[in-house]
């Protein structure tokens, strides 16, 4: 009996320390109560800049579907769908890719609203962290401005000064609020809380500017309002922005050069670059879309098959003397395609790859290039009637091309200018936006040699668009007009 | 006393009336084998209704005929007839019975209870029914065997765990897999997968609030409590067990059925036709096409290939060898089992090895210490299919299902010589019949149970238990590529590998007293306190390489660089609970019972982690009302009624902390944090009370039939709240919403006819469930999206409820598509398509199962199958093999996609060629059907040949088959997953297989 009581006892006691405690917060990762710290913050601003490559990268999809969209390239029969709704122009608010495309741009201005409060936190606790936290804030409100732009060139009518204050804007998040419900607004509201943004962001970083900088500079800020001052048609403002960074990053002078900046991602134009290593590569969507090639061992050649394939106007805008033929675009080995021609632009940077004859079609993102001051110059002298010939002459011959005569003028100039966008900007993303702002529709015009593989029929590669057609801007993706009852009305020609 | 002088009264009666049947009063004791007391033993005398039932010390006093005889029954012990023979005194020595102790339940932590003396709604499903399935899967085995539980193999993947549902969808965030106990402590359904069927002794479903209320947290959504086999005590030698089993496996065959050449060239054609702007109704015109088509691609037309048929593997092998041995001396029993598994898929690439081993051993040290171990270990390798639903995100077209419908019939899938066509020059993809040559997806699982325990009874009647049960397991996974795969162009040169690494383990320690005592005679009280605790803890890490040019050597070590820094997480969770429990019955004739249970878990809040749950029950056993005694219709009849309340935590271990976490990749050489998710610090249980009433009867002691009916409410649902995704977030987890589970089980059991030669039994289970969602966020609304583009929550209906583009059939003047409009007309343009309720929902009102067994001598045949009724699933495969969008890809389509329009006054399927197909509600089908799970044709050779044998104890052979065939109108691949998923874009569907077995003993 004796044994029995003092094993009770020792029951009773293992009971006591049975319990577990259950205050368990998550070993490998921070609470949020502790982020606001400078090195956390710190971190998360890295974090900004690693999501900036993810939104930027050239196989995004925001950036993908917006190139298929136009009259750029047509689909072929090996592309398995991907991006089809685009290239065909069936796209609807249920759409799932304008769903993830909004929700990428919106998630990110989230981090960057989360890491704006914690740096204002350590701004107010912590004096020491100052001169770090005050970069930090004006780089968050520039991050903010730039994915507020990007949403309104994808998802809003083109600015116009006149109508602005009647044309539909996008929700404005301002703070950290998860769940908020915002108003999409005016886009003269959208426009002038960017260029509030940036103005905070021009107060607060001071970083100057270098060639291939991986950080944001004060050259960088300079070429974003190059980039709104053309969208807002200020056109003066425009032409001052853009030619004052011509001097610190010169245009490239020879063939070896153009092809440096997308081989090596290494240029004297590049003013500002998203970073990537080999071990960073996940950040970067890449895509095969446009080659797809393996390398052919006997015969030492890619041999490609594309599932997007540049159209015949664009391929004849490169001619041969053009720096750009052969590294943008040009003749290349199209399976069971004679004398096709693809968009090679993209092959990627050859020191991210593995292995030299294995291609992984990584480029560092170029958010803000030179070439794009010389054309945002351009157009704005034409639209104020000015020189607009000089800084177009400027960039062809830097690109290997003949200048234009001087009788070059009216809407032949403007077809130059139009012409030297698509040969330069080609893969970039961002034709679809340039063609609302020029208010010019499309026919499309299959590559000859490539008609066998087109896919969708005359239909799709000889489609037409209207300058006036309103899909040339994107629904509202369904979901953000079911759960936000503040949001407003959809965009024109799209049901809710 | 007052019991006492009535029943005098009675024996004087007796004794006046019946002198001459020469009664007296019998006393005596009922002990164990090993010399202790038996409390609570029933002692009748046969073909009376005199009984009477053992005392604290065993001790019974009885009045008999002097040529009588008593039938002492106990749980746990084997019934046993004495012979009166003018003895006074009787001393009844019970052995232990291994066969009983099955029919014992085990009630919330205490010792067992027999099946009709609990108020709590059970079922149980036996060995036999799990031991012989040629599957690795015991859930598969239960499949229409519990009314109400409803079970489907999501995937016909080795190594993926069957979707469980019991009453209904209970949550939408927060799971709806029963909480699973093995030998009392809780563990996963992967945990339960990786056991070996052999050894598990019987699974019980506990179903009502007062079996389940006890379980508290995590048993809103019912208890499956697995025993596992033990061996009996005082058994004379050891019974020695072997079993093999052979199995060949083929795909289940889809009702969907793709063209062959002839017939994709005529469409194709007519395609073609459309695209060129000619009249594609006119033959010649689709023969223009036709020519076109061959031309341009280089199509042999002779060529008509079976993807399905060359893609799937036929009659793959399964085999299966167990050996088990049972047996006890009188202190001591065991049971040793070791098995060997080994199958191959019906997919390419897919197959799964398992070795399991088992030991539970018990032991009574003396008459108050009982100790017992058990101790179980598996090792399982499998080897996955590349690009299944399970492996790839997403709709991939080289998926080898989907790539078995939609490549072109005039692909040769061999070249000339025999050796398979590497490369698809028209599909694009490597050949699936070699590409598990190129990917490889191998992962490993070692995994040990074991539980340990200390049992006192220092004073009769009273229990005290200590156990500490618990769960580990490893699992490596490596995936690779190879430098060799074909491309379009050549090969890949470079590829990848990646090992995954994961540690898991789980602990519960379990304090229990329980207390059975009897207050004068016929008030029988049994009442249970106890604590417990449960703290989890997983780790994980996975690294990945790229550069690997050598495919003789494709390992972590072979690749130049890492491609991305390794993946590293630890994660844990605790619970904390205290509860008691109280039953009391009137000479098992009324029973109520009572418990709570107080539970904390580390997922909540700190002020919200903190939750009480309770239930009451109250049972009526009206046959053993004077009325109903001897009754030779109505054998048994009880009615019972429950209610109770219950938790679920089944959300993230973190989800209520707002985090920040590193980031996988590294900005310039600088760490990245980034805001994982927003948090919810005010997240709490989700609540479930359920009110069950039910009645149990049996007929002729032949039929017996249990229907229970059930309300269960559901509120403070956890389900992420759909948020605006402007906002930066698409949804955010809280508590909100409210759900109900209305429904009724029904339970039928005939032994039809039984005598020496024959035995026939049917049984049958049904279940309807009524779903509704009954409250959402917003006290005004009605209606929302849940964001998948195929369904709303809707109040009123169940969650599940097709919400959509609503199809409305080919315009027969146009050959237009028609869908309803706003304004409720049709528009034949999609952009005015607006999204309606289809009043049709995912989830399966009525299913169940049925089966019969019929022995003639040592032959027995079984069947059983398991159905469900009204529920429908989007057959999503139809978008890609029914759609003209494809047909320029050169893509293969349905036979049905061949029901298009051509001409004014044609009624189709399909409108004219030019229009793609939209995701609409055409495409939900009614997805109702009746699988045959398990057919089964046994000998067993008769006992007496074995009589003068000291070596063999018995034999057994038999040959069965599981799901032999499918009743179902769904058009798409396996009803039995879309059922699982509701929606179907690429499965692994499930196979049928053949198995033959046998059985010696020792």
């Amino acid at each position: 009996m004796k044994k029995i009581i003092n094993l009770i006892v020792m029951l009773g006691a293992a009971v006591g320390f049975t319990a577990c405690s259950l205050d368990l917060e998550p070993p490998t990762a921070i609470a949020g109560e502790k982020a606001a710290q400078a090195k956390y913050v710190t971190g998360l601003r890295n974090g900004i800049y690693s999501n900036l490559v993810t939104l930027t990268s050239y196989g995004f999809s925001g950036v993908v579907s917006a190139e298929y969209y136009t009259d750029l390239f047509n689909e072929t029969t090996n592309s398995g769908n991907r991006g089809g709704f685009f290239s065909r122009w069936e796209i609807y608010a249920n759409d799932q890719d304008i769903q993830s495309i909004w929700a990428s741009y919106y998630t990110q201005i989230l981090q960057v609203n989360y890491a704006l409060e914690k740096a204002n936190e350590v701004l107010q606790n912590n004096p020491d962290a100052a001169e770090d936290m005050n970069l930090y804030i004006g780089e968050f409100h520039f991050f903010r401005a730039y994915l507020m732009d990007q949403l309104a060139l994808r998802f809003c009518q083109d600015y116009e000064p006149d109508q602005a204050a009647s044309q539909l804007g996008l929700p404005y998040p301002k703070s950290y609020e998860p769940g908020a419900q915002l108003n999409r607004g005016t886009l003269a509201d959208l426009y002038s809380n960017i260029l509030a943004d940036v103005e905070v962001a021009e107060t607060n970083v001071k970083t100057q500017g270098t060639q291939n900088s991986k950080y944001l500079t004060v050259d960088a800020i300079t070429a974003f309002k190059a980039q709104l001052a053309l969208q807002m048609h200020e056109y003066g403002d425009a032409i001052t922005y853009a030619t004052s960074l011509y001097s610190k990053y010169p245009l490239a002078q020879s063939k070896e050069d153009v092809d440096n900046m997308w081989k090596h991602d290494t240029s004297s134009e590049t003013i500002f670059q998203g970073d990537l290593t080999k071990t960073t590569l996940g950040l970067a969507s890449s895509t095969t879309d446009y080659t797809n090639g393996s390398w052919q061992t006997n015969g030492e050649y890619f041999s490609f098959s594309p599932s997007y394939v540049p159209e015949q106007w664009v391929c004849n805008l490169y001619a041969e003397e053009d720096y750009r033929y052969g590294t943008y675009v040009g003749p290349v080995s199209v399976r069971n395609i004679a004398n096709g021609w693809l968009m090679v632009k993209l092959l990627g940077n050859e020191d991210l790859r593995t292995a030299a004859t294995v291609l992984n079609y990584y480029n560092m993102p170029k958010v803000f290039r030179v070439a794009d001051m010389y054309l945002i110059e351009a157009e704005a002298q034409y639209r104020n009637n000015g020189d607009a010939l000089s800084p177009l002459n400027t960039l062809r011959k830097a690109r290997g091309l003949q200048e234009l005569p001087a009788s070059t003028t009216g809407e032949e100039l403007f077809n130059e200018i139009k012409n030297e966008s698509a040969r330069e900007f080609i893969g970039e993303g961002r034709r679809l936006f340039d063609l609302k702002r020029w208010h010019v529709g499309f026919t499309r015009d299959g590559q000859t040699a490539c008609s066998a593989i087109l896919q969708g029929g005359t239909a799709t590669y000889q489609m037409k668009r209207e300058a006036n057609d309103p899909k040339f801007v994107w629904p509202v993706p369904q979901y953000e007009m079911q759960n936000n009852p503040n949001f407003g009305a959809q965009n024109d020609g799209y049901s809710e | 006393m007052i019991r006492k002088l009535v029943l005098s009264f009675i024996a004087v009666l007796g004794v006046c009336a019946y002198a001459f049947a020469q009664t007296q009063q019998v006393s005596g004791t009922v002990m164990s084998a090993d010399g202790l007391p038996v409390i609570g033993a029933t002692i009748m005398v046969e073909g009376t209704t005199i009984g009477t039932s053992t005392d604290g010390e065993g001790k019974f006093v009885i009045t008999a005929p002097a040529s009588g005889v008593l039938a002492v029954s106990c749980i746990g012990y084997a019934d046993q007839q004495v012979p009166v023979s003018n003895r006074t005194a009787i001393d009844i020595v019970l052995q232990e019975d291994a066969e009983a102790i099955e029919d014992v339940v085990v009630m919330g932590y205490g010792t067992g209870r027999k099946v009709g003396t609990v108020i709590g709604s059970v079922s149980q499903v036996k060995s036999e029914k799990l031991q012989e399935r040629p599957t690795n899967n015991v859930m598969d085995a239960m499949q229409g065997q519990v009314a109400g539980l409803q079970i489907s193999s999501s995937s016909g993947e080795l190594n993926k765990e069957s979707t469980m549902t019991l009453h209904g969808m209970g949550s939408i965030q927060a799971g709806n897999e029963p909480l699973i106990l093995l030998d009392g402590a809780p563990i996963t359904s992967g945990v339960l997968m990786t056991l070996s069927a052999n050894d598990i002794a019987s699974m019980t479903v506990l179903k009502d609030a007062s079996a389940t209320s006890i379980y508290g947290s995590r048993a809103a959504n019912g208890v499956i409590y697995v025993t596992t086999k033990k061996g009996a005590r005082g058994s004379e030698g050891a019974v020695v067990t072997l079993r093999t089993q052979y199995a060949m496996s083929s795909p289940i065959n889809p009702r969907m059925k793709v063209m062959n050449t002839d017939q994709w060239l005529n469409y194709a054609g007519a395609v073609v036709a459309m695209q060129n702007g000619l009249d594609y109704s006119d033959p010649a015109n689709i023969a223009k096409g036709r020519e076109t088509l061959i031309n341009q691609f280089g199509i042999d037309p002779s060529v008509d290939t079976d993807w399905f048929r060359e893609i799937m593997n036929f009659n793959a092998p399964m085999y299966q060898v167990e050996l088990n041995v049972s047996g006890g001396s009188e202190k001591t029993s065991y049971n040793f089992s070791g098995s060997y598994y080994d199958q191959k898929g019906t997919m390419p690439g897919s197959t799964l090895t398992r070795y399991s081993f088992r030991s539970n051993v018990e032991t009574k040290v003396n008459n108050w210490l009982k100790l017992g171990m058990n101790l179980g270990l598996s090792y399982q390798d499998a080897s996955s299919a590349y690009l299944t639903p399970e492996s790839a995100d997403g709709v991939d077209p080289s998926s080898p299902m989907l790539s078995s419908l939609l490549i072109q019939p005039f692909q040769r899938a061999y070249n000339e010589d025999g050796t398979p066509v590497e490369w698809l020059t028209w599909y694009q993809t490597t050949n699936p019949i070699v590409m598990d040559r190129y990917l490889s997806q191998v992962n490993n699982r070692l995994q040990l149970t074991g539980s340990a325990f200390v049992e006192l009874t220092p004073v009769r009647g009273l229990t005290i238990r200590s156990q500490l049960s618990g769960y580990g397991f490893d699992y490596r996974a490596t995936t690779h590529g190879n430098p060799d795969t074909p491309t379009a162009t050549g090969t890949l040169g470079s590829t990848y590998a990646q090992e995954l690494s994961q540690r898991n383990y789980q602990y519960t320690w379990t304090n229990t007293a329980e207390y059975k005592f009897t207050v004068a005679d016929d008030h029988h009280f049994t009442a249970l306190l106890g604590e417990e605790t449960i703290y989890g803890n997983s780790n994980y890490f996975s690294v990945a390489v790229n550069g690997i040019t050598n495919s003789d050597l494709i390992y972590l070590n072979q690749g130049t660089e890492v491609a991305a820094l390794p993946t590293y997480y630890l994660s844990s969770y605790a619970y904390n609970s205290v509860f008691g429990r109280i039953d009391y019955d009137y000479n098992e004739k009324y029973f109520v019972d009572g418990s709570v249970r107080y539970d904390a878990c580390s997922r909540f809040g700190a002020n919200t982690r903190g939750s009480v749950f309770w239930s009451a029950g109250a049972m009526w056993n009206l046959s053993k009302e004077d009325f109903l005694l001897g009754n030779r219709t109505l054998t048994n009849l009880s009615l019972k009624a429950s209610y109770g309340t219950q938790g679920n935590s089944g959300i993230g271990n973190y989800d209520q902390y707002e985090t920040i976490d590193a980031g996988a990749y590294p900005y310039n050489g600088a760490t990245s944090w980034l805001l994982t998710q927003p948090g919810n610090p005010n997240l709490a249980w989700e609540q479930q009370g359920i009110l069950t009433i039910g009645v149990n009867a049996t007929l002729w002691n032949k039929l017996s039939l249990g229907i229970d009916w059930y309300r269960r409410q559901t509120t403070d649902m956890l389900m992420p709240m759909p948020k605006a995704p402007s906002s930066g977030v698409s949804s955010l987890i809280s508590n909100i919403g409210a759900m109900r589970n209305t429904g009724v089980d029904v339970s039928l059991n005939y032994d039809i006819f039984a005598n020496d030669d024959w035995y026939v039994n049917f049984h049958a289970t049904f279940n309807y469930n009524k779903n509704q969602m009954t409250q959402l966020w917003q006290k005004d609304l009605t209606e929302v999206t849940t964001g998948t583009g195929l369904t709303y929550y809707v109040i009123g209906k169940p969650i599940g409820e097709f919400y959509m583009q609503e199809w409305r059939g080919v315009n027969p003047d146009t050959g237009e598509p028609q869908w309803t409009a706003a304004d409720g007309g049709v528009t034949s343009n999609y952009d005015e398509a607006v999204p309606v309720d289809i009043n049709k929902s995912y989830l399966p009102p009525y299913s169940g199962g049925f089966g019969f067994n019929v022995m003639w001598k040592g032959i027995g045949l079984t069947a059983d199958f398991a159905w469900v009724a009204g529920n429908y699933a989007y057959n999503n495969v139809l978008f890609f093999t029914a759609n003209t969008q494809f047909v320029p890809g050169l893509y293969n389509q349905a036979v049905e996609a061949l029901d298009y329009w051509k001409q004014p006054g044609d009624v189709t399927k399909y409108p004219a060629l030019q229009y793609i197909s939209q995701p609409d509600s055409r495409m939900i089908e009614d997805a109702s059907y009746l699988r045959l799970k398990n057919l089964q044709v046994s000998y067993t050779l008769p006992k007496s040949l074995f009589a003068n044998s000291n070596f063999l104890k018995g034999f057994k052979v038999y040959v069965g088959a599981r799901n032999l065939f499918t009743i179902t109108g769904y058009n798409g691949l396996d009803p039995e997953i879309a059922t699982a998923n509701g929606a179907e874009k690429d499965s692994y569907i499930n196979t049928r297989q053949w198995t033959f077995g046998c059985e010696f003993q020792f």
